[in-house]
């Protein structure tokens, strides 16, 4: 028996142990303490792309530009100044003196090369909007493909420690907006050196070898001398010229690879190949399978060393990437108001007031706490219970609920992102749906399908927050108050366009939908109409198409039933609806591999361009397969349109096309839903959801 | 004996081997990709991001991945989270996935055993309908049910904290939830064990001697009984120790427990395979544990001649 007893005492034993190792420290509670809409992907700028990992960012980092906190327009930041070209194609910024990164070192006009040239060399997902600069498309797919065009002629330069120019393809009116965004900021290279990973093996190990060698040869003495002993700790097969070997090691001496700028390390490897020292080192292919589809092959990889060197001398370029653990805290440097002191994964994130910030005497709280946590039902009891003072953003559900409350810290804006349907517009469906003839195809089938949606019905029962039901894909939330919307093709002539707040009033009217406004009304009797002309008269004939929603957003069901219900009762036709896993409606959506689909789009940038880039007929985004001529044309305009008013007015002929011939179908416009107590200050929500974390603090004593 | 440890532990590679192969074979054929979030990737940021991973094809990556196991037992850094390398995913992970499990077996065996005993003794009694409730609770209820249900107690009453890492009051909730199954388990195990063990000849015996019916159950039955319990134990505490993605949702708890459900929807292939294989190397290790207190419980049992 006694054996027995001893099952639970190792089990005990364990327990002691395993709570040893996972350690149980409690901190101080933070200045500001918040729940973000999810747990940080990545604060690497390159492949950053999630709403709570720009959020973050804006609190450690800081480009040219800030967003103001009440206005959230763009305010000098690193930048003092600018001067802008006539034909407004050349900024020259000038950076402000004292700005510091958080080891003290000065912010630097080569900072921002650094940075935005990693952007080309390392693209990700928002890589995109740097083609707007002169050469760098160009740049980033030469550079892909290991044979980079001359850098110097990228529309980004450094005229010295406190000018920055940037040179454009065409003019861009909303390049400060730009400038305030993290894909622009600027990065410290020589903290990231120690997390370079060269892809160029065979010659950067063998650049390492022979940094390593001179360390243990002194070059006293004779150069002969130095040279043999060089020779033997090298183990070259051929005698060494002692010129280039006393260069080598004078060169090499205390040269620390893991500290030096890339151009440091061309310098060196300048040096390095005098040396001749690649002769008879093996190419290193890491891959000789083929890789997949429109892959570019690697022009560098298959040569042999020492004629790879030769390539990389004389373009200036180190192939590299960075191990993205760079972010992390202690080896992580930044520029913005906070620093990031402590990242315990997916427990929380430590921001500490930077005391090199510039603007210091502005930051309103000493430390800042992200707390993880990823269901909404673990992240409003974390509200609740007061263990943190805003949660930025609110489940749906959640928020409904708290609304029919009426809770008074439940606050909501209009958000700056549309929910639609996108409909698939190419002449055949996808073979996985059986290949047959697209009904979709015809514009007034997708009218049809537009016009005979109750929106209101969504927007009234289904989310619940007042979201305003949508006629058009840009949305009215203020966010470009430039802009206005055409009237739509049912709107009675001579009308003047719509200014955001009239379509605002308008959309919350009793007869928004029905009567006059941009893009289509909810209007069965033509919708019926349309459908008769288009082949399926009382909807016979019209196939069962399936619509495809997210199974990680559950809501989206209900939205797909109600669809359902409304086609049926006013076309009298079918849908069926499919629920798919995230990662492949995703790839389905973007393959154009479906019929119909529940998706959304918020803006990245307040520029109408954000929107209507998607559908231009190349665009990578455009999962609509609709292609149209005349939009691409207006879009190219405005592109090269110096003038603004004029800009805005093509873009918004071009949202005009969108909202009528429906590729997609609004459904409603989002809001953004934040819960904070009237204590805290500088979280109000705002259509962007931009958070300015140096205006944050908790008014302790109000509470 | 210790030759046949020793022959068991040798195998253990060959059994990973098998098991990383299998799990990397589905990793890359399921549909989805793994860079890919909403939206659709330039085909140069496409390949720049599989350059990063080796995963042009999967020969690269095997190539390339297994050669750092091997060599440096380094997983590689997450897709999903590149800035966290899959080793210290799971080193920060597990330590608390295992606290947790492992209190949770804590009172998941000892109420177990007791529970299922007495049950068994007196049938059609308080503790045997007792056991039969625990039972039926603990494998039916949904375990998100039983941990939301005790994080509403909690938020209710305030006493306890309503999730989160780091005091030792933190446990409470999420190791009762975890314990349920476990407990409703051993409960049914020991009872059926226990029932057949007091009709067998040696005990009717010992009470003829004239031994305390207490000795005879808790010292000659229980040992006996006990045998199947032990196996479950294994398997059990192992995958209790490895997390429950359920529970550490709930209760926000910073284990290793959910990666096994986001790092296959997130198709994140590294994190997947990291824990794959922890899991599996956890439950061979607790397998031939088990088997190890099999014969020093029960001498009777010759483990060499039970692997020949």
């Amino acid at each position: 028996m006694r054996r027995l007893l001893l099952i639970p005492i190792v089990l005990l034993l364990l327990l002691a142990g395993a709570m040893v190792l996972s350690g149980s420290a409690t901190e101080k509670r933070a200045d500001f303490s918040f729940i973000n809409r999810g747990d940080i992907n990545t604060l690497d700028l390159n492949r950053m792309s999630y709403l709570q990992d720009f959020r973050l960012t804006y609190g450690i980092r800081e480009g040219l530009y800030e967003l103001d906190a009440k206005t959230f327009r763009p305010i000098p930041a690193g930048a003092i100044r600018f001067d802008l070209s006539d034909d407004k194609k050349v900024w020259t910024f000038h950076l402000r003196k004292d700005c510091k990164w958080s080891n003290g070192d000065p912010v630097t006009a080569a900072d921002y090369v650094f940075s935005w040239r990693r952007m080309l060399e390392d693209p990700g997902e928002y890589t995109y909007l740097y083609h707007y600069m002169r050469n760098s498309e160009a740049y980033e797919k030469s550079y892909a493909r290991g044979e980079p065009i001359d850098f110097s002629t990228v529309g980004m330069q450094a005229l010295d420690d406190l000018t920055l120019r940037v040179s454009l393809e065409n003019p861009v009116p909303y390049l400060l907006e730009l400038m305030a965004f993290p894909p622009f900021y600027p990065r410290h290279e020589r903290s990231m050196a120690k997390f370079r990973v060269f892809a160029d093996t065979d010659v950067m190990d063998t650049f390492q070898r022979y940094l390593d060698a001179a360390q243990q040869v002194t070059s006293a003495g004779a150069p002969e001398e130095a040279a043999k002993r060089f020779a033997v700790e090298v183990k070259a097969k051929s005698p060494l010229n002692p010129t280039a070997v006393a260069k080598w090691l004078d060169a090499a001496k205390g040269f620390d690879a893991a500290r030096k700028t890339q151009a440091e390390l061309l310098d060196a490897l300048a040096v390095f190949a005098t040396l001749d020292p690649l002769a008879g080192v093996k190419t290193h292919i890491e891959q000789t399978t083929a890789i997949e589809d429109d892959a570019p092959p690697d022009a560098l990889a298959p040569l042999v060393p020492t004629e790879k060197l030769k390539r990389m001398l004389a373009g200036r370029f180190v192939r590299h990437a960075f191990n993205k653990a760079y972010t992390l805290p202690p080896d992580v440097v930044t520029n913005g108001p906070f620093v990031l002191r402590r990242w315990d994964f997916k427990r929380r994130l430590l921001l500490e007031k930077s005391e090199h910030y510039w603007d210091k005497d502005h930051v309103k709280s000493k430390s800042v706490e992200m707390i993880v946590a990823e269901t909404p039902q673990s992240q409003l009891l974390m509200y609740e219970t007061g263990h943190v003072d805003w949660q930025s953003d609110v489940d749906g559900e959640q928020a409904a609920e708290l609304k029919a409350k009426g809770r008074r810290d439940l606050r909501v804006s209009l958000a700056f992102g549309t929910a639609f349907l996108t409909l698939l517009c190419s002449p055949k469906l996808p073979v996985s749906l059986g290949g047959a003839a697209n009904p979709l195809a015809d514009v007034r089938v997708r009218q049809a399908l537009a016009m005979s949606i109750e929106k209101t019905f969504i927007v009234k029962n289904l989310t619940r927050m007042d979201e305003l039901p949508a006629r058009t894909y840009l949305p009215p939330d203020g966010t470009l108050p430039q802009f206005s919307w055409m009237p739509g093709p049912y709107d009675p002539a001579g009308r003047r366009p719509y200014r955001f707040e009239d379509l605002q009033k308008s959309l919350k009217a009793e007869d928004g939908l029905t009567g006059p406004g941009p893009g289509l009304p909810y209007n069965i009797e033509r919708a019926r109409k349309l459908l008769a002309e288009a082949g399926y008269p009382d909807g016979r004939g019209f196939p069962s198409l399936p619509i495809l929603y997210n199974s990680n957003n559950p809501a989206r069901r209900d939205i797909c039933q109600v669809l359902k219900n409304q086609w049926k009762q006013a076309l009298n036709i079918d849908i069926e609806i499919r629920e798919v896993e995230a990662k492949i409606f995703s790839q389905n959506v973007s393959n154009k591999e479906y019929a119909i689909a529940t998706v959304a789009w918020y803006g990245d940038y307040p520029d109408i361009s954000t929107f209507t880039d998607k559908y231009v007929s190349t665009s990578l985004q455009n999962d609509s397969g609709w292609v149209n001529l005349k939009y691409d044309d207006l879009c190219a305009q405005a592109t090269r349109e110096a003038d603004e008013h004029k800009r805005i007015g093509l873009l918004s002929e071009a949202e005009n096309l969108i909202d009528t011939e429906m590729p997609i179908i609004p459904l409603y416009h989002y809001v953004n839903v934040s819960l904070s107590r009237d204590n805290v200050h500088g979280v109000d929500p705002n259509p962007r959801s931009i958070t300015v974390f140096k205006n944050v603090w908790v008014d302790r004593e109000a509470r | 004996m210790n030759r046949v440890v020793l022959f068991r532990i040798l195998q253990f590679p060959l059994i990973l081997a098998v098991i990383y192969l299998i799990t990397f074979l589905l990793a890359w054929m399921a549909p989805g990709d793994p860079f890919q979030n909403e939206r659709k990737l330039d085909p140069i940021v496409k390949l720049t991001l599989k350059r990063q991973f080796h995963a042009e094809s999967a020969g690269s990556f095997l190539r390339y991945h297994v050669w750092n196991i091997v060599r440096h037992g380094d997983f590689g850094p997450s897709m999903k989270y590149p800035e966290w390398s899959v080793n210290r995913i799971i080193a920060d992970g597990l330590p608390i996935s295992m606290t947790l499990g492992l209190f949770a077996m804590c009172i998941a065996v000892p109420i177990g055993v007791g529970i299922g005993t007495l049950a068994a003794v007196r049938r059609g009694g308080a503790a045997d309908w007792l056991s039969l409730s625990i039972a039926l609770i603990g494998i039916s209820v949904p375990g998100f049910v039983v941990a939301s249900a005790l994080l509403m107690f909690a938020a209710w009453t305030r006493w306890l904290p309503v999730g989160g890492w780091g005091e030792f009051r933190h446990m409470y909730l999420p190791a009762l939830a975890l314990s349920l199954f476990p407990m409703a388990y051993i409960v049914r195990l020991t009872r059926t064990s226990m029932l057949d063990t007091l009709g067998a000849d040696f005990v009717r015996t010992a009470r003829a001697k004239g031994l305390a019916r207490g000795t005879v159950i808790w010292k000659h039955c229980l040992r006996n009984a006990f045998l199947p319990v032990l196996s479950y134990l294994g398997p059990a505490t192992a995958g209790t120790m490895v997390g429950s993605f359920v529970v550490e949702s709930v209760f926000n708890i910073p284990g290793l427990g959910k990666y096994f459900v986001t790092s296959v929807q997130n198709r994140d292939r590294t994190l997947i395979l990291g824990v794959v294989i922890v899991e599996s190397t956890l439950i061979l290790i607790f397998n031939l544990l088990v088997d190890i207190t099999y014969a020093w419980v029960d001498p009777r049992i010759d483990i060499a001649a039970k692997a020949a």
